[in-house]
């Protein structure tokens, strides 16, 4: 069954197909919430969130075919959320912790993770929609309020200092 | 074209999303640019392996599917026309509400009121927390090589004392989360010991830490109680409990007696 198969089915209230939407996914959107926010239990969490409004307001979503972006919507709005929450909370005692993830990439692939943790925001945010989520760009321009080529040119803009910083990274092995 | 404005189409041409005009122009330039092509590579794999890297995460068992699927069972969404009449009489008690409880001297006209009533006991509270506010002593200590906001509610409790209090209850708290039962028992009394060791799943939460800060540490009938505010990922976002520890003394430390959770 295809995603639109079960949108329209979970706008039925059919609960097995909302939670098989959210099993194929969870990982996509945790990873974009993971990219944008730094933090893994923030992003479990905006994430859950994300997933619990979208069951509330499926029977919303007029064209089935747009879940993805719609869905990555609601997560970027939980994560800039998260944000302003997180600035208001001053952590006092934390116990230490394990992620909320594990990483099952391969090794090769923790130093490209580690390069897009080091972009700024506007260019994290970016990646994160167009690689992690998977849209297209008038999706991105839809969803980050800016025109489509704005997000063109940070897209091209992060791809440059990902090379280069994987580059660099690259250069001081080989030294 | 030239090569900067080949290099700006590589991204969309790697993700077929070029009209077909435009994309015979960049495959024809790639063809006969050797340095473009370098960068169409460079820029096809990179794309290829952020692509990857999106599945390369795995969320823990704490919010996947099963667990929104079973809080969703309990919210289903709103469908059929009986809600439009349960929404709208709702609509109305809001708004009535909302006016009363956004002007209080309008509520306080209608003493017959519940929430007439309620803002008078709300006022009268206010004023005993606003004393008592006043009294408490704010201050910080270092506990455990972190800065604790203290806020000393039982000015009587001895500071050597209050501060081991605290350091094992939170290394109580650390136990409980790292599921590490040999520690919870070595921190506990006997016969909590003898508990854990029974039900270990009561003691043990498999979630993450959000924040836990204690609030008030204060001695009753010989015990010690430690009350701390957490939050964590075993409940959904938001959800705060406290944590009420009961420590007992044990030659120059203590263990713990007795664990509550309140809201």
């Amino acid at each position: 069954m295809d995603d639109m198969m079960l949108v329209q089915s979970a706008q039925k209230g059919n609960e097995r197909a909302f939670a098989a939407l959210v099993r194929r996914n969870e990982r996509r959107l945790y990873s974009t919430a993971y990219s944008i926010l730094g933090s893994s239990w923030d992003a479990s969490d905006a994430c859950q969130d994300a997933f619990l409004e979208a069951w509330a307001k499926i029977g919303t979503l007029r064209d089935p075919s747009s879940f993805r972006p719609w869905m990555a919507r609601i997560v970027v709005n939980k994560c800039r959320a998260a944000h302003r929450k997180t600035r208001r909370l001053v952590v006092v005692e934390e116990v230490p912790e394990r992620e909320a993830h594990e990483f099952i990439g391969p090794e090769s692939a923790i130093d490209l993770a580690d390069a897009v943790r080091s972009l700024d925001e506007d260019h994290r945010m970016v990646i994160a929609l167009r690689y992690f989520s998977d849209l297209k760009v008038e999706d991105i321009a839809g969803i980050l309020g800016v025109p489509a080529g704005t997000v063109k040119s940070r897209i091209n803009r992060a791809l440059r200092r990902l090379k280069e910083s994987l580059g660099a990274e690259s250069t001081e092995v080989q030294q | 074209m030239n090569c900067r404005e080949i290099d700006e189409l590589l991204e969309s041409y790697i993700r077929d999303e070029l009209d077909d005009t435009t994309a015979s122009v960049v495959a024809d330039h790639l063809e006969g640019c050797a340095r473009c092509q370098a960068a169409y590579e460079d820029t096809r794999m990179l794309v290829g392996e952020l692509i990857d890297l999106g599945e390369a995460f795995q969320p823990t068992e704490a919010w996947r599917a099963p667990a929104i699927a079973q809080h969703v069972a309990r919210k289903r969404p709103v469908a059929g026309r009986g809600w439009v009449a349960v929404a709208a009489a709702f609509a109305v008690l809001s708004i009535v509400s909302a006016t009363l409880l956004t002007i209080p001297a309008l509520a306080r006209q209608v003493p017959v009121l519940p929430v007439a009533r309620a803002i008078a006991a709300l006022e009268r509270d206010a004023a005993a927390l606003t004393k008592q506010v006043e009294e408490l002593e704010t201050r910080l200590a270092e506990i455990g090589g972190e800065e604790l906001l203290l806020v000393e509610t039982e000015p009587a409790l001895d500071e050597v004392e209050n501060r081991a209090a605290q350091e094992h209850a939170m290394e109580f708290v650390r136990a409980m989360y790292t599921g590490d039962i040999g520690a919870l028992q070595a921190l506990a009394t006997d016969e909590l010991a003898a508990r854990i060791a029974a039900r270990p799943d009561d003691y043990l939460r498999s979630g993450g830490v959000v924040f836990a800060q204690i609030n008030n540490i204060s001695e009753m009938e010989g015990a010690y109680w430690v009350f701390i505010r957490m939050s964590d990922t075993v409940e959904f976002t938001d959800s705060q409990f406290q944590l009420n520890i009961s420590l007992k003394r044990s030659g120059d430390g203590f263990l713990v007696s007795a664990v509550e959770m309140d809201a």
